[in-house]
């Protein structure tokens, strides 16, 4: 038998894989013209864990990569970030810094994109910094389809029709299983997909 | 002006290790491009529940400086040779190891803007930020695996925390904190967190204390391993019991907070251990299924763990250690 997936596709992605996995929550273009703007931001991505924050973050860095991006998740130092020459930063899950840290980078750097769980209303306040925010919140079935089609599309070894595999109904199930946790969906695909014979 | 589209596709027979393989690369333009070079790349890929990777195994070169000419196919053979002692291709429960290759096709600077990235069938190709295309395919692997041998190794078992430990631990801090305190505030909720961990602690260390300690030793045996059990004297627990097991263990790091999976891919059969005095000898087979060995590669790793179980009474109690058992060949 014909292996229809190289791999699982409900995997994480390559970092390269981004761009053609992602159906994105902004304009791109329009974030982009922001951020080069010249003028003096924190851009917030706000939402739950499993909302996508992350993945558009580095998709969005892949666009500037001339500005750096900070995974507090690892080994990053505070002090590291802070002494870096790049005046425009990217740092996932900024939460990990404390708040001093916080108001200390907003107040360093001149446009800070991040990831969070919650609003850093208070930080921009005390750091004098006008803050951007784009909510990571809420799931339809027609996104969610798109998400899982372009999935099945790039772990695909040849074409796959892709409207057979998710039907409307299903994707209308796995919302009212999952509500918006693009994460818990994905991991429960992962699962069904692990089968010897997937669909 | 249109723009020119640059199809290409890998082809490569099946990798034996430490064999020379061959393979060609079949690429075809529209129109004429110039290309500086082709590097070939072989990849370990690792995808599951976690930011998938690319470790790079081995480079090597496809062609130096060449020319496509409109509408005619290029075929480029190549050989290759894939290196010894890497990870056995692995299909686990939360990730799955293949390799994959890579042509990077370098495209002479004056035509890149001529291109336009495209798609054929099942070919995935990228234009990265240098100016390369990148034609990838993953490869057929023989086999690499072999068979398994343990680490020799002695060592102290540790004791688990128990549901025992945690219900009287629990049963502990409430009654200590109603004693204490008598009205609820903030206080409450810090003393009991302090108290339950100190309760915790020091239940575990009494409980240690009046059980014994039980320590392993492992040897290596044929097809299998040989575990021998040491008790100190008065080691009390009832209906003792061992056996192994082998973990896979997934960090997943992606967003903002960090998850573990864990899957028990094997456990071995269970040997009694009460009518077999103070130290015990027991023996195990490995598993029939290859591929299992000791490994931690970023955030994955497989580890064996030994476990004793028995009861205190009605409480289970369980030790544990980890060991090593590695890849050799047949």
């Amino acid at each position: 038998m014909i292996k229809k997936y190289s791999y699982n596709p409900f995997a994480g992605i390559l970092e390269e894989e981004i761009d053609e996995a992602i159906c994105p929550r902004f304009d791109l273009d329009e974030m982009v013209n922001r951020i080069n703007s010249g003028e003096s931001l924190a851009i917030e991505f706000l939402g739950r864990k499993g909302r996508g924050k992350s993945t558009h973050l580095m998709w969005l860095q892949q666009y500037l990569d001339q500005y750096p991006i900070f995974s507090l998740n690892g080994n990053t130092s505070f002090q590291g970030i802070l002494e870096h020459e790049s005046r425009i930063i990217f740092v996932d899950s900024i939460h990990h810094l404390n708040i001093v840290e916080r108001v200390a980078l907003f107040r360093a750097k001149k446009t800070v994109i991040y990831t969070t769980h919650f609003n850093r209303k208070l930080e921009c306040l005390l750091a004098k910094k006008k803050r951007f925010c784009i909510r990571f919140k809420g799931i339809n079935a027609v996104i969610l389809t798109d998400i899982l089609n372009k999935r099945l599309t790039l772990a695909a070894t040849k074409i796959v029709d892709t409207e057979a595999v998710f039907t409307t109904k299903e994707v209308q199930a796995l919302i009212r299983k999952f509500g918006d946790d693009y994460r818990a969906i994905i991991n429960h695909l992962y699962q069904e997909f692990q089968c010897p014979n997937p669909r | 002006m249109s723009q020119s589209t640059l199809n290409g596709q890998l082809f490569i027979d099946e990798v034996n290790v430490a064999e020379p393989v061959s393979g060609y690369l079949l690429i075809e333009s529209d129109k004429t491009l110039h290309i500086d070079g082709i590097e070939g790349e072989l990849y370990l890929e690792m995808r599951g529940r976690l930011s998938s990777q690319l470790k790079e195994v081995a480079s090597f070169e496809i062609a130096g400086a060449t020319t496509v000419l409109a509408g005619e196919p290029l075929k480029i053979p190549f050989t290759f040779v894939f290196p010894m002692n890497q990870m056995p291709v692995y299909e686990g429960e939360n990730v799955s190891f293949t390799y994959r290759c890579e042509a990077a096709i370098k495209i002479n600077e004056n035509d890149i803007e001529k291109l336009e990235k495209s798609f054929i069938g099942k070919v995935k190709m990228w234009l990265n930020k240098y100016g390369a295309i990148k034609v990838s395919e993953h490869i057929s692997l023989g086999e690499l695996t072999g068979a398994y041998q343990i680490v020799p190794k002695k060592q102290q078992l540790r004791i688990d925390s128990t549901f025992m430990m945690f219900f009287l631990g629990s049963i502990l801090v409430f009654l200590i904190t109603l004693c204490i305190i008598q009205k609820f505030d903030e206080l409450i909720l810090i003393v009991a967190v302090v108290l339950f961990n100190v309760a915790l602690f020091l239940l575990k260390k009494i409980v240690v204390a009046s059980i014994g300690a039980v320590s392993v030793e492992l040897l290596k045996d044929g097809t299998g391993f040989i575990c021998k059990i040491y008790r100190t004297k008065g080691f009390v627990l009832s209906n003792q019991s061992a056996y192994y097991d082998i973990v896979e263990k997934v960090i997943d790091r992606r967003g903002t907070s960090d998850t573990t999976n864990t899957a028990i891919l094997f456990t071995s059969n269970s040997k009694k251990l009460t009518e077999l005095g103070k130290n015990a000898i027991l023996k195990f087979d490995y598993p029939e299924k290859k591929g299992w060995y000791s490994m931690k590669q970023g955030d994955v790793s497989i580890h064996w763990r030994m476990n004793l179980e028995g009861k205190l009474s009605i409480f289970p109690i369980s030790y544990h250690c980890l060991f090593e058992v590695k890849r050799v060949e047949d």
